[in-house]
């Protein structure tokens, strides 16, 4: 197994026409507990194919196809009993939380956009296969309204909900803040920022004590790119809530906190999040040398959404590759 | 020889069909964004070219450095003069965070490391150089700008090669 999987990075490596390859091999599930790989060679090293795909993109159709975990998480009834909303699950980081939560045995609710419903009808697949409960619940997060009904719903269809994943986002690459257009802007700024609070606001009066409140943001909230100007702040905003939430919220016993990744490879990156170019050496500046695939995420949210991180509260955790933050 | 995926559907086959069919080619980029993307990736081959003579010890890695910033001089040359004939403003020698971010990886190394990191920096950066011109070339909105990339693209190809040679030379 540990051979073959080096075979895939190293087909993956040999350059564009080669990296054609399904998500590094996993092992079995009997297998998938202890032991060390070495995390250079665990999944696909830069250079990617160039490509691009119109916002927000879909992971079934990123060449190598990201990893969420599929075949390779293991869950324990770590999460039994629990009622979770994620947005933007249906790919990346939101899609791994969303498997590895249904694996650990909570239900699920996914928000997208209609246009990801492909990928989405995946992890609904996945979560299904799980046993559990799972709410499709699409819509653009950019509309209040479709926010509080967002949560009424899922509260509605998994019968209550004690874990918010406010995960969705937006991210566009722009040379500069000239080339920003008011609308641009208002659409990273209502995605990132204004849909979090009305999410949070309407799930507040549902979330009894002992649940949890999980934010992405990003290592852009700490060490800004000069093209992410938009994007970079509204990750620190979320930096930001998280620990005003988390002083506020303290009392009544749910906790808030955040993940903060490096370069991940999700669809985020294919459909504009990243120049060209980038997108082809994408994680080369990390020093374990490769961007970070979703599944690596995965027992951040859950560790954070776990009962037994009941003592971290306006935390933020990170897998930044080596990057330096937070 | 990779295990067939067994939860949530899709066959080793099926995934590598969708991958073939699916992934698009990239949208150039705008004229100005060509131009500084451009001029960064020659000013990052230049300084690092400079790092190479300094910190390497190998006559291989030095000869091929010394050739990228000969050439790199020379492509960023043209790219300028064709950015002003066009109307668009100059860049000031400059590189992307994430080429300064290399570029400070190289400065603390020295000896095989330094050339394994450099020879794998250089196969990465020209990929990605070449992507960027063969996009513009092909579609980018400007004539003069057009005619650059085309003119740089077969050098940018050329040193890709060398590169993918120098990295199966020292290793990295």
């Amino acid at each position: 197994m540990q051979t073959t999987r080096r075979e895939v990075v190293r087909v993956t490596t040999l350059g564009a026409a080669a990296a054609m390859t399904a998500p590094a091999a996993a092992q079995t599930p009997s297998q998938a507990r202890g032991g060390k790989q070495n995390p250079r060679g665990k999944y696909p090293s830069p250079p990617f194919p160039a490509q691009s795909q119109p916002w927000p993109g879909l992971a079934s159709q990123m060449t190598p196809r990201p990893d969420h975990g599929e075949t390779s998480y293991v869950g324990s009834g770590r999460l039994s009993g629990r009622n979770a909303l994620i947005t933007g699950g249906d790919s990346g980081m939101g899609r791994a939380a969303a498997i590895a939560f249904a694996r650990e045995g909570a239900n699920v609710a996914i928000n997208y956009l209609t246009s990801e419903e492909s990928d989405a009808r995946e992890v609904v697949e996945l979560i299904r296969a799980e046993g559990r409960m799972v709410a499709p619940l699409p819509g653009d997060l950019r509309d209040p309204t479709f926010c509080r009904r967002l949560v009424n719903d899922a509260v509605g269809q998994l019968g209550g909900l004690d874990i918010l994943v406010s995960n969705a986002g937006r991210q566009q690459s722009r040379g500069s803040i000239a080339e920003i257009s008011d609308e641009d802007f208002d659409a990273t700024m209502k995605t990132n920022v204004y849909a979090p609070f009305w999410i949070i606001k309407a799930a507040l009066p549902h979330l009894q004590p002992g649940s949890a409140i999980i934010a992405t943001t990003s290592e852009q909230a700490y060490d800004p790119s000069p093209d992410l100007y938009d994007y970079a702040q509204t990750k620190a905003a979320t930096m930001n809530f998280v620990k005003s939430l988390a002083k506020q919220f303290g009392p009544k016993g749910i906790r808030v906190n955040g993940v903060a990744p490096g370069p991940i490879w999700t669809p985020l990156q294919i459909s504009g999040g990243a120049s060209e170019g980038k997108v082809v050496t994408f994680g080369a500046t990390a020093p374990l040398g490769r961007p970070g695939q979703p599944a690596e995420l995965a027992g951040i949210f859950v560790r954070l959404a776990e009962d037994d991180g009941s003592y971290t509260t306006g935390n933020i955790y990170g897998a930044g590759g080596g990057q330096g933050q937070p | 020889m990779l295990k067939t995926i067994s939860r949530g559907g899709m066959g080793l086959a099926a995934i590598i069909c969708a991958a073939h069919a699916a992934a698009q080619t990239p949208i150039p980029p705008s004229p100005n964004d060509f131009v500084v993307a451009a001029c960064q990736s020659d000013q990052y081959e230049i300084e690092a070219g400079k790092d190479a003579e300094v910190q390497s010890n190998d006559m291989r890695v030095r000869t091929f450095a010394q050739q990228m910033i000969q050439d790199h001089t020379r492509t960023i040359e043209i790219l300028r003069q064709a950015a002003m004939s066009s109307g668009l403003p100059v860049p000031e020698p400059s590189v992307s965070s994430d080429q300064a971010r290399l570029l400070s990886s190289l400065q603390s190394l020295r000896g095989a490391e330094f050339d394994r990191t450099y020879a794998r920096q250089q196969v990465l950066a020209h990929e990605q150089a070449v992507t960027v011109a063969d996009s513009f070339a092909a579609a980018g909105s400007d004539a003069n700008l057009r005619n650059a990339a085309a003119s740089a693209l077969p050098i940018i190809q050329e040193h890709l090669k060398m590169a993918q040679q120098l990295r199966t030379d020292v290793g990295g």
